[in-house]
């Protein structure tokens, strides 16, 4: 039989750090060092808040940092699960699955990046970002969210700020910004990424593909499993003539916005 | 180390401990976490005759312990299974189980007939109560007694591996339906699918799965499938495969007071890959530290 190759791991990490961050976030690094071997932005990880007991499903967490055998997550107490989460100690233990998920694609030549974010979206985006700059690949970020109080921007370099209400930067949506970025871009080596709420993701590719632009989107969804198992998590795409299921786990997060096909 | 190996219909298992239809794919994901050599057995997707695209998602939502699912049978069809997914599972030496679904007792005799031919399937487990799929009168295969001898008797006479016929809780009497299914033929049953159940979101007064109705797993139907397999067990002589809220051990041990002869782990591996692998470890620590020599000293030995 074939050498297995098991990279996907579990295991029980220990929390480094907690720490409430610009936005209303909470940051927290866990010591994970296979996963931070591995990880790749736009993969995820799934964490257990409590050993046992309810919440009874893991929680899908953006990457937003990992190397140096640690893994970083970003996140907003926005319920039961990320509500425990963001009480937990340094030192304490919880169990994390992981890397998942099919991270962002880079491809050779390319040469400008936009990325997109909204919300938590910007995890994700920064563990993108650094790797960009690593790569010494031009790289524009717009970040939107509904008001001031609600955003996230440490880690980057000039943004571009967009608020719904005004209070920072442009007013309005992300797709204004993007809409500038993209129109001196040539598009053979040029490319949009983005991670945020679905109305935005599918009004980024809208954008994006007005200009040819290739772009990737990092969708979401409820997941019971993570791994792929449970066809739970799946979302629309274009198959043949038709459409298809495909798992937002497992096939991607992240696709090329031209394969999904947006529920209005 | 205790001797966990069971044998049930014929099929040799190293250990009593399964996958669950439907929350371990066709091996592939599970084999990226861990060594399915280590299992008793796997029983793969529900598997139809033509590939299905599945329902809408939504399709699950947390509940109190538990879970539910809408997933509608999604799979590629038996083709794809014989032909991308079964030569995979070839590799592990692991008694595999192929879960088949069916709109009429046709559709399942044709399964079994394919199945058969095909190379590395130990057994098949026939679905009659998926609540996923829309049958005559909107209920369960299972749920008529005609129904489930028909389609039993129809996969048995083209099969020819041992079959496994999966029922539902949900049926007005469960010892006639476990002794409908044996009548017919089956070489074992498993028990037991999901409950059907519904969750609304307050926010929006909309259901959460788009199917309206899901199939209840995990910790919270435990009860349910304990008093089933109980129940079957004092109906019929065939073994039985206990699952429904299986998370440790001890979980196991009860179905295994209950009648079962082996065990079937779902839901908690979602939220738990490692679960199969700390019921085999538990298992053993629990049949070493009770002297007992084999599975079948507790199997059914409930004491009343
Ligand atoms: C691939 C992926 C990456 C994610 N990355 C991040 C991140 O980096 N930071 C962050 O703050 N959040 C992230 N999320 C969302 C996060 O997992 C959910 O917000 C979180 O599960 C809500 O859990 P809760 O228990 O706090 O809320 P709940 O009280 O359970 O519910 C609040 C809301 O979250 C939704 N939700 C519940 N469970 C899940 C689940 N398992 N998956 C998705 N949505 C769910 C519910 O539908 C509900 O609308 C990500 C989700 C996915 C799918
Ligand atoms: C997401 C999901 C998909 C399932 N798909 C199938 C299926 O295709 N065929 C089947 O017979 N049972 C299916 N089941 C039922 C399980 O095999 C099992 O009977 C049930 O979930 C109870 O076990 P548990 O509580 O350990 O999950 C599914 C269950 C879940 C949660
Ligand atoms: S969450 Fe189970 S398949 Fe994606």
């Amino acid at each position: 039989m074939k050498k297995q190759k098991f990279n996907i791991n579990v295991s029980d990490a220990v929390i480094l750090s907690v720490k409430e961050t610009d936005g209303g976030y909470f940051r927290m690094k866990l010591a994970a060092p296979v996963i931070a071997r591995t990880a790749k932005p736009g993969q995820f990880i799934s964490l257990k808040v409590n050993a046992s007991g309810m919440p009874l499903i893991r929680r899908p967490m953006g990457i937003f940092s990992a190397g140096k055998g640690c893994v970083e997550i970003l996140f907003k107490a926005a319920g039961k699960g990320t509500e425990i989460l963001s009480k937990k100690k340094k030192g304490e233990i919880i169990s994390v699955l992981g890397p998942l998920g099919n991270g962002f694609t880079v491809r050779e030549g390319l040469r400008h990046a936009v990325l997109v974010a909204g919300g938590y979206g910007v995890s994700p985006v920064a563990f993108l970002y650094r790797e960009l700059k690593r790569r010494k690949i031009n790289t524009t970020v717009i970040i939107g969210a509904k008001n001031k109080k609600l955003l996230y921007k440490e880690g980057f370099k000039s943004p571009k700020i967009t608020t719904e209400d005004g209070s920072r930067g442009f007013k309005g949506l992300v797709t204004g910004q993007l809409d500038k970025a993209c129109a001196g871009l040539s598009c053979g080596t040029s490319a949009v990424y983005a991670c945020g709420p679905v109305p935005m993701l599918k009004a980024v590719a809208q954008v994006s593909e007005k200009h040819g632009i290739e772009c990737q989107v990092s969708m979401e969804s409820m997941m019971a499993c993570g791994i792929g198992v449970c066809l739970s998590c799946v979302c629309s795409v274009k198959e043949g003539m038709g459409t298809g299921y495909k798992r937002i786990c497992a096939d991607g997060p992240v696709f090329d916005s031209r394969e999904i096909v947006w529920r209005t | 180390m205790a001797d966990l190996s069971v044998k049930i219909a014929g099929i040799k298992m190293k250990n009593p401990v399964m996958l669950a239809s439907g929350t371990c794919g066709f091996g592939e994901e599970f084999s990226r976490v861990f060594d399915l050599n280590l299992l008793g057995g796997i029983i793969v997707k529900g598997t139809t005759l033509k590939p299905r695209a599945g329902n809408k998602p939504p399709r699950a939502a947390e509940t109190p312990y538990g879970m539910l699912n809408s997933i509608g049978l999604q799979n590629p069809g038996v083709e794809a299974v014989i032909n991308e997914k079964l030569p995979f599972l070839r590799q592990f030496d692991l008694p595999v189980f192929v879960n088949i679904a069916g709109n009429s007792k046709e559709e399942y005799a044709e399964l079994a007939r394919l199945l058969g031919k095909a190379k590395g399937v130990s057994a098949l487990e026939v679905n009659i109560s998926c609540p996923n799929v829309k049958h005559k009168n909107s209920g369960l295969f299972c749920q008529d007694l005609g129904d489930v001898y028909a389609i039993t008797k129809a996969v048995k006479r083209k099969s020819r591996v041992p079959v496994f016929v999966k029922l539902s809780a949900e049926v007005s009497d469960f010892k006639e339906t476990a002794r409908a299914a044996a009548r017919a033929g089956a070489d074992g049953l498993s028990l037991i699918n999901t409950l059907r159940g519904m969750a609304i979101d307050i926010k929006t007064g909309k259901p959460k799965l788009a199917n309206v109705i899901g199939g209840l797993s995990g910790p919270a139907i435990k009860p349910v499938g304990i008093r089933a397999v109980y129940e079957a067990f004092s109906a019929v002589k065939i073994p039985i495969i206990g699952m429904g809220g299986i998370a440790s051990a001890e979980d196991a041990v009860e179905y295994l007071f209950a009648g079962a002869s082996a065990v079937a782990v779902g839901t908690a591996s979602f939220y738990d890959p490692l679960t199969p692998f700390k019921i085999i470890k538990g298992l053993n620590k629990y049949f070493e530290d009770n002297s007992f020599d084999s599975v079948s000293v507790i199997r059914g030995r409930v004491s009343l």
